[in-house]
């Protein structure tokens, strides 16, 4: 199935083209949402949340942009949402756990596996920072892209590439020891 | 894109996209499926038949209380049928008021549901 002959189908709301649609975004989306919220339980809601705004908001889809794009506006917009709920909560209550959005300790991170340090990077961004990150590089969007998906200007978007990157690479030459960060942050 | 930012690329590229749970995909659809059923319009208290029972009894009802005040002109089969009719001449301007009333009140619920059955429509999830 092509994704615009899915996008369609899901329109008239046919469940297969649903179905295809979700396998095929569910990974991506939950990359994003996980990256603002940092808790896989908050992670998981907040995809269902796009997924039900984006399939009841098919319509509204008019192919002006790629419909990754779209869909990740509704994830981006979905985990901020929810974010902000957890804060104005967190602020009301007494927690009992640590923060889930905290960055980590240098000895919970103090792994020199790439993965793990690539999340340790993203930990150290504000949430937000770290959603435009992958934008930007996983998802490989462009500035006026990452600019749909956010509502964020492009001048804020370029400002916040910019300190992130710095940020991100220092925290990565820390953990990896390699000579390409150091490039950067020398 | 200097060489730190294609690292910083690959690097990106390499891990990938985080993994979904497992179960993620069952839920989600578990939740469309749920939405579209409660976005399921439900179906008219009364059916079309039966509307259209009700507006008969109702227009009959106004045509009697239409003829009641003329008993005088009343021929044929009407007076025989309006013999067998309680004397209503006393109430028959209150009647008349009651069964337009009613028919107009009738004829805006059933507009009113019909619009909402169609507005609401069957899911579209």
């Amino acid at each position: 199935m092509e994704e615009h002959q899915a996008i369609t189908l899901a329109r008239s709301g046919d469940q297969r083209a649903i179905a295809w649609l979700v396998g095929q975004y569910q990974h991506m989306v939950y990359t994003v949402t996980h990256r603002v919220l940092r808790n896989e339980m908050d992670a998981e809601e907040a995809t269902q949340d796009t997924f039900v705004k984006a399939v009841q908001g098919l319509h509204a889809f008019q192919g002006g942009s790629r419909f990754s794009t779209w869909l990740y506006s509704v994830a981006y917009r979905a985990a901020i949402s929810r974010l902000r709920q957890r804060r104005s909560e967190d602020r009301s209550l007494d927690e009992v756990e640590g923060h889930p959005g905290e960055p980590r300790t240098e000895a919970q991170a103090s792994t020199t596996d790439r993965s793990r340090a690539l999340e340790h990077a993203l930990s150290q961004l504000a949430p937000e920072d770290a959603a435009v990150m992958t934008f930007r590089y996983l998802h490989e969007m462009s500035v006026e892209e990452i600019v749909t998906a956010t509502g964020l200007t492009a001048s804020n978007v370029k400002v916040k590439l910019h300190r992130s990157r710095k940020k991100m690479l220092e925290v990565l030459h820390d953990h990896l020891k390699e000579e390409v960060w150091t490039l950067w942050t020398e | 894109m200097n060489p730190a930012e294609r690292a910083l690329q690959e690097l990106f590229q390499e891990v990938g996209p985080e993994q979904a749970p497992s179960h993620l995909q069952a839920r989600i659809l578990a939740r469309l499926a749920g939405e579209a059923e409660v976005r399921t319009a439900p179906a008219p208290l009364l059916r079309r038949w039966q509307w259209t029972l009700f507006g008969l009894a109702i227009l009959g009802s106004i045509l009697v209380a239409l003829v009641l005040p003329g008993e005088a002109s009343s021929t044929g089969w009407m007076a025989l049928f309006l013999d067998r009719l309680p004397d209503m001449s006393g109430i028959s301007g209150t009647l008349r008021t009651t069964f337009i009333g009613g028919t107009l009140i009738t004829g805006i619920l059933y507009a009113l549901d019909a619009l909402l059955h169609h507005r609401m429509g069957p899911a579209r999830v």
